[in-house]
């Protein structure tokens, strides 16, 4: 035996020596601690029975998240947007030009000024009667919606600036 | 209102049990008076590996817990009687040395992260060590491995074979006659081989 395991040996023992039964806490016998007890063989589940009925358990559980999510599907789509709601168009928006305003022409014969000093238009769908005998074409795109009978809808302004289409740009 | 079930028998013994939070120890039918034999191999025994824990962890309060929970497991495994059991203090000493392999891999993990204070007193069983050669001794064998630790001390303490060390190790004797080799020479250079 070597110095080294002499040495080792009294260190170990000295170690050992320096615990005794007076530094233990109070003994506490395992029979005192508690057991699980066995379980009896009348209720033990053979190993390929017990993964069999794990394998059922996991089925059943697979079965009945997937009828729960069938379930609750349909009411995670949403609805159709209201009618109110303007589909986007493919077509690039255009910015409307705006049509100039339409102005009064002193030259067309009118209706007869009202005492209150409001104007009577002319009845819907009648035409207006012009110098000609002919009914005038719209001015501009917009004002063909406006009753063709509306005042000074026939003339374009004098000195107004003529709107260029948008593609003109560039 | 009071439902009452018919439970089984043996499911009425263990809900009382684990109520009451109380078992009765486990007697053999024909020896009322005897105690169970892991209480006597408790009391028998227990001093023993508490200092053989001791040399594993350093620590007092630590071993006491190792040999506890070693008891505690190998009675809910076996029972009182330990009559499955062919070799009860090989058991021991095995759940022992596990628990304090465990215990030293939880404290140098924890070591990692919080170092301990510098210049730290020594405990109080350290101050009863008879020299400082002693101490010095046991500050190399800190800086063993956990499996060089244990071979140290189950063969220069326990004074067991090196057949009986694989055994409770649970690796081949040769691995435990090169890792002795490799821990002594360690020792050797860290304490200078000095008489």
């Amino acid at each position: 035996m070597s110095a080294v395991e002499r040495r080792l040996r009294a260190a170990l023992a000295a170690r050992a020596s320096a615990v005794t039964a007076h530094d233990l806490q109070p003994a506490l016998p395992p029979t005192a601690m508690g057991r699980r007890r066995p379980v009896p063989s009348a209720w033990r589940i053979p190993g390929w029975r017990r993964l069999l009925a794990a394998g059922a358990a996991l089925a059943v559980a697979a079965g009945a998240v997937a009828i729960s999510s069938d379930e609750s599907g349909p009411r995670r789509t949403p609805e159709a947007p209201a009618a109110t709601v303007p589909a986007p168009s493919d077509r690039p928006t255009t910015v409307p030009v705006p049509a100039p305003s339409p102005t009064l022409t002193p030259t067309a014969p009118g209706p007869e000024p009202t005492p209150s000093g409001s104007q009577v238009s002319a009845p819907k769908g009648t035409p207006p009667e012009t110098a000609s005998g002919e009914v005038p074409a719209p001015a501009t795109p917009g004002a063909a919606s406006r009753p063709a009978g509306s005042p000074g809808a026939t003339s374009e302004p004098v000195g107004a600036p003529v709107p260029t289409p948008p593609g003109s740009f560039g | 209102m009071i439902l009452a079930l018919p439970l089984p028998r043996p499911l009425l013994r263990w809900l009382r049990v684990t109520v009451s939070g109380s078992s009765a120890p486990v007697r053999e039918p024909g020896t009322p008076d005897r105690p169970p034999a892991i209480n006597e191999l408790y009391h028998a025994r227990r001093l023993h590996l508490v200092r053989l824990a001791v040399l594993m962890v350093d620590d007092l309060g630590t071993a006491e817990d190792i040999v506890q929970d070693v008891f505690a497991a190998l009675y809910r495994r076996h029972g009182a009687d330990l009559r499955s059991v062919a070799d009860p203090d090989a058991y021991l000493t095995c759940g022992v040395m596990n628990a304090a392999r465990s215990a030293l891999r939880r404290r140098r993990t924890a070591r990692a992260y919080v170092p301990p204070p510098p210049g730290a007193a020594p405990a109080a069983e350290d101050q009863m060590l008879k020299g400082e050669g002693d101490r010095e001794v046991l500050a190399a064998l800190e800086r063993l491995t956990v499996r060089q630790r244990q071979v140290m001390v189950l063969r220069y303490w326990s004074d067991l074979s090196e057949q009986e060390i694989a055994d409770v190790l649970h690796v081949s004797r040769g691995t435990v006659k090169s890792t002795a080799h490799r821990a002594l020479a360690l020792l050797r250079g860290l304490l200078g081989d000095r008489p």
